[in-house]
């Protein structure tokens, strides 16, 4: 397993962003979706090594995170998109997928070829030596992407990674989540769960920090049978889990 | 609730074998092509032209005198763009907003940080090495004694290397659009308040504070060419930066983050980071401020030294023999029947010496008083009237030994250098002593010294400033009050000075000789009046 979470809470103050989530995922894609303030940047900030958590356990790629040298090796074989998406305009986009790559310790040797392949993923060629502030927001996202993915990792983390792309891009976007998948676990955040049924193999839903779902998205769309909010049937299974989450949360305290 | 993917291929592949140099160097050659201290640059060299450059040009060709302007101006003037793009690169990570993308990358923040620090303090460094080379590369070129002293060099290498520790930590610790800004003012603040302590009200040097900072006042000509230089306060001074530098590098790796940014990042980072990286870190920030205080303590120790007139360590200059003279061989003048002898380092002023001495020994030739040599001494060896008076040496055994320190003004003016020995040999012919130091107690009981200078009387002052009016030089500076009731009558005097000073020297040279022939030594008892002069 890549990711196994056993118990995680992560709290800011007395707040619960991420409550008692269990999580067990290898390679495939799984999308997490649920509404704002849901808990899933900070279950992915958990996930990327960024925040530890409260308490609850955690391994990742079958290492503790907590120890010091487990985490850097984590970190080797991790790829990560945060939601906000800081940068350094004066970079090229060369400059800044290479940076990443030797921050990630890619090996010196395969530098100049990880970086060429990863631009090219994400279709970058033309802008490779453009800098970073002349770009769109559209082409940044990608640079991000490309930045997660240039020492392909084991465990890719991408939260909002199709916001500002546009259609085509989406398109092609989806397919090279479809690829990563065949080797890592690729987890993806999104509120589009358009993406969620192009892309992902598995779904979870979460709502105010625990997991309310976790099943394929064809089992989602059958959730959503005779559920009458929304246009998609993704749309309807994911209003129905909701309800129907929040209904029993109401009731007796259990998102089953 | 749990949920599982199965597995669909094992999980793979540590990287194999990353040389961890080779990475940084490449990390480093990134932050150097993107620092932006280069905006910088075309200011630094249009301010260095100015300042640094045109005012070692001013100063007399000395390597001593000409190298202070390394700490004293090159210094200064980049402490303000160094501490600035140092902040401004410290502030980075939290101002782009990358803290989680760097914070979920394998290599330690402490050395991404350090690269960064690197990239712009390489940049900051090689401007200043670029400068004191043209600096030193010019006065190569002039010099005709001595060579080029390293420490000053030394001094502000790892000055600038403390700036820029000090000013990245401080800007990746508070990042914030406004934090280089602020630090910049801030540390070139506290660069001039620790000019103002090393100089001091009086241009001396005060407290431990003055003793560290690295610009300070401008010394005399002859300093460091009769005596080295004290080693020892660039010793300190080289060790208190160093430990500036090092325990804000360590403050850095405790600072290097997990989450977050600004101080509650470092705070998380020095709970979350590892127990190495804390104790590596832990132990920089102890060395740092261990070394720094050591060299603080040290610089309290600091006296200046009556042999050589110039600031020491006792501990450390005592130890290497500081204070021990230079060899030297003087470079003498031939010509004539009047030896002149100079340090080799002033050389080139040796025929405008010459000149200026032979001229009124032969004005004075036969009279008693007058010297039948001269040669340059060290300021320290000379009395204290001389050193604060008006003179710039004195007739000892038919000997006029002389400081070059007075005689060669800083700012460059050949006439000076005339008037000034001419103005020595005259008055002490005709007048005798230029002074002494007296001790007078205050009305609240403390005690002052000071030089009671010897002006002579009226006759005297008038033949003195008649013989140097008619060598060309301007008049033996008086004192007299200024103000108050007496400060009308010494004016009539003055003025009557002068009429029987420009009368004197009008008479015709053979005249004048044979009037001082007859009568100087009632002249120099005191018993002619300006009445009596011809």
């Amino acid at each position: 397993m890549n990711i196994e979470l056993t118990g995680v809470t992560r709290s800011f103050g007395k707040n619960k962003a991420v409550d008692g989530v269990s999580l067990e995922a290898g390679p495939g894609v799984l999308g997490l979706l649920g509404p704002n303030g849901a808990g899933k940047t900070s279950l992915l900030r958990v996930l990327a090594t960024v925040l530890p958590p409260s308490s609850g356990e955690i391994r990742l790629l079958e290492r503790d995170p907590g120890r010091v040298a487990d985490r850097r090796e984590i970190r080797r074989r991790l790829g990560y998109l945060p939601q906000n998406l800081g940068y350094y305009p004066a970079f090229t986009v060369v400059e800044f997928i290479e940076y990443f790559a030797l921050l990630k310790e890619v090996p010196s040797a395969r530098v100049a070829r990880a970086v060429a392949a990863a631009v090219e993923r994400v279709d970058l060629g033309a802008k490779a030596k453009s800098r970073l502030r002349t770009l769109s927001g559209g082409m940044l996202r990608r640079v991000g992407i490309a930045q997660a993915i240039v020492n392909d990792p084991d465990l890719l983390l991408l939260d909002e990674p199709t916001a500002g792309l546009d259609p085509e891009q989406r398109v092609g976007f989806r397919a090279l989540l479809r690829s990563l998948g065949e080797t890592s676990t690729v987890v993806v955040s999104t509120h589009l769960v358009e993406d969620v049924g192009a892309a992902c193999s598995e779904v979870t839903l979460m709502d105010t920090g625990h997991v309310v779902f976790r099943g394929t998205p064809d089992e989602l769309v059958a959730r959503g049978e005779g559920h009458g909010i929304g246009d998609a049937p993704l749309e309807r299974g994911y209003s129905a889990v909701l309800q129907a989450a929040r209904a029993a949360a109401r009731g007796d305290g259990v998102a089953a | 609730m749990t949920a599982t993917i199965p597995a669909q291929a094992p999980a793979p592949s540590a990287p194999t074998g990353p040389r961890p140099w080779l990475q940084t160097a490449r990390l480093l050659r990134t932050e150097i092509r993107h620092s932006a201290f280069v905006w910088s640059l075309p200011l630094l060299v249009v301010l260095f032209s100015y300042d640094p450059y045109r005012t070692a040009a001013g100063y007399p060709v000395l390597w001593p005198v000409r190298s202070t302007v390394v700490l004293n101006k090159f210094w200064p003037d980049m402490v303000i763009f160094a501490a600035g793009f140092s902040a401004w690169a410290g502030s980075r990570e939290g101002r782009r907003h990358v803290g989680d993308l760097l914070a979920s990358t394998a290599r330690p923040a402490c050395t991404r940080q350090l690269c960064a620090l690197a990239g712009t303090a390489f940049w900051v460094l090689a401007a200043f090495l670029a400068g004191v080379i043209v600096l030193y590369v010019r006065t190569s070129q002039q010099a005709t004694w001595g060579g080029p002293p390293i420490a000053p060099v030394v001094v502000g290498v790892l000055g600038l290397v403390a700036v820029c520790s000090l000013a990245f930590t401080l800007g990746a610790l508070f990042p914030g659009r406004f934090t280089a800004p602020i630090v910049a003012v801030a540390l070139t603040i506290v660069t001039l308040w620790a000019f103002r302590q090393a100089v001091g009200d009086n241009g001396g040097g005060s407290g431990a504070i003055g003793v560290l900072s690295p610009d300070g006042g401008v010394p005399g000509n002859d300093w460091g060419l009769f005596y080295p230089v004290s080693i020892g306060v660039p010793i300190v001074q080289g060790a208190f930066m160093a430990g500036v530098a090092v325990a804000s590098v360590g403050v850095l790796g405790l600072a290097s983050r997990t989450g977050g940014v600004g101080w509650r990042g470092a705070l998380s980072g020095v709970a979350a980071g590892g127990a190495r990286l804390r104790a590596i870190a832990g132990s920089a920030v102890a060395v740092g401020v261990a070394l720094a205080v050591a060299a603080f303590v040290l610089a309290e120790t600091a006296n200046v030294a009556d042999a050589t007139s110039t600031l020491q360590i006792p501990v450390i200059d005592n130890a290497l023999a500081g204070t021990r003279p230079i060899p030297y061989t003087p470079v003498c003048s031939s010509a004539g029947s009047f030896p002149v002898c100079l340090h080799p380092a002033f050389r080139d002023y040796l025929p405008q010496v010459t000149s200026a001495l032979s001229a009124v020994v032969a004005e004075l030739a036969g009279l008693p008083g007058t010297p039948t040599r001269a040669t340059e001494v060290s300021q320290a060896a000379l009395p204290q009237a001389i050193v604060e008076g008006n003179g710039n040496g004195q007739v000892t055994d038919g000997v006029y030994r002389f400081t070059m320190t007075n005689a060669v003004a800083l700012v460059a003016d050949p006439g000076m250098l005339r008037d000034g020995l001419q103005q020595d040999i005259v008055h002490a012919v005709v007048v005798g002593s230029s002074g002494k130091i007296v001790t007078s107690t205050r009305p609240n009981g403390g005690k002052t010294t000071g030089l009671q200078q010897n002006n002579g009387t009226t006759a005297q002052q008038a033949v003195e400033d008649g013989l140097l009016r008619a060598l060309g030089s301007k008049p033996y500076p008086v004192g007299g009050p200024q103000n108050g009731p007496g400060a009308q009558q010494f004016q009539q005097q003055q003025d009557e000075v002068a009429q029987a000073a420009a009368k004197f020297a009008a008479l015709p040279a053979a005249t004048r000789h044979a009037w001082l022939v007859a009568n100087l030594t009632a002249l120099t008892a005191g018993t002619i009046t300006v009445a009596q002069l011809p």
